[in-house]
């Protein structure tokens, strides 16, 4: 009777563990979406974008951390939907602060290219 | 009595105010999100844009197709929390096209901009190697004349020794001739007197 009762209750255990890894294991294509975003935060923050696009990175960066905390709490949908919108705001500071980096670049060289011009503009008498 | 009576009225409009409430949520379908609408404005101005267009292609295309998937999911599923997620999403796209079309043009005219630098820094060395050019010329020309001007003074001067030594001959000469005639005078004085 009682050996019974200690299989009943062994099985029941197995059933248990086996249902809660079922149900805790996070499906893959949220994993790979959640790394995905990790990794573009990690790339926007290595590029000019805390400079130039602080307010996207910072955005990212919050929904990167909602992204993991759903993870933790075992919510997936909630995760994938974090982590997707992490990664295009991080997309986006990085892009964003791309072209402010050129802009820049640019505006640089169109001052230097007017020095230049001023200074051939009087020839004559920079040689005297 | 008529307390309860009041009680239960309350009651009544109580539940009859939630049914109502609840009829009307149900025959009506939750109204469309803003995000939606939001993404679709964004996604047809970077449309709109020939720049985005033109240069952004692929990022145009991927905020389209998020959209696209958006009002698929709420036609289909009405699925509110999804709908609005990738609306966001779409519209973040929408951005992004926008600003890889910047980076884009900002990349254009910062090449440009080198060109035209190089070209002016090669016109600059062109003129100054001019420059250096004509005033070696100046140089040389001006001490070809110093070196003639040397040359006409030398000769001057030699031309004038000669002349001075010329002088000088004759004028020893002359003092000779006369140290003769006086010689000669004395002895034919002498030659007189005995």
């Amino acid at each position: 009777m009682t050996s019974m009762k200690v299989v009943a209750q062994l099985l029941l255990l197995c059933g248990v563990i086996g249902l809660s890894s079922c149900a805790s294991k996070p499906p893959a294509a949220t994993v790979s979406q959640v790394s995905q975003a990790e990794l573009a935060v990690q790339q926007a923050s290595k590029s000019k974008a805390p400079e130039y696009a602080s307010l996207e990175l910072y955005t990212a960066r919050e929904q990167l951390a909602g992204a993991q905390e759903a993870m933790h709490k075992k919510e997936y949908s909630e995760a994938r939907r974090w982590a997707e919108r992490a990664l295009v705001n991080a997309q986006l500071a990085e892009t964003k602060a791309e072209a402010e980096q050129t802009r820049r670049a640019a505006a640089e060289l169109r001052q230097s290219i007017e020095a230049l011009r001023h200074e051939a503009e009087q020839p004559v008498s920079r040689s005297r | 009595m008529k307390r309860i009576t009041r009680k239960y009225m309350l009651l009544y409009l109580v539940i009859s105010a939630a049914i109502g409430i609840s009829l009307v949520g149900c025959s009506h379908t939750p109204p469309r999100p803003v995000e939606l609408d939001q993404a679709r404005m964004a996604y047809a101005e970077a449309q709109a844009n020939p720049q985005v267009a033109s240069r952004a292609p692929v990022a145009l295309r991927e905020a389209e197709e998020t959209l696209l998937r958006a009002e698929r999911i709420w036609d289909k599923d009405k699925d509110l929390k999804e709908v609005r997620n990738l609306a966001a999403v779409a519209r973040q796209r929408a951005e992004i096209a926008r600003a890889a079309a910047e980076q884009k043009q900002a990349e254009a005219e910062l090449e440009e901009l080198t060109a035209s630098r190089d070209r002016l820094l090669l016109d600059a060395r062109t003129r100054e190697a001019q420059q250096a050019q004509e005033q070696a010329e100046r140089a040389q020309r001006e001490a070809d004349q110093a070196y003639q001007q040397v040359r006409a003074a030398t000769t001057q001067s030699m031309q004038l020794e000669r002349e001075l030594s010329y002088t000088k001959e004759e004028l020893a000469a002359k003092e000779a001739a006369a140290k003769e005639a006086a010689a000669r005078a004395r002895t034919k004085h002498r030659t007189r007197a005995y």
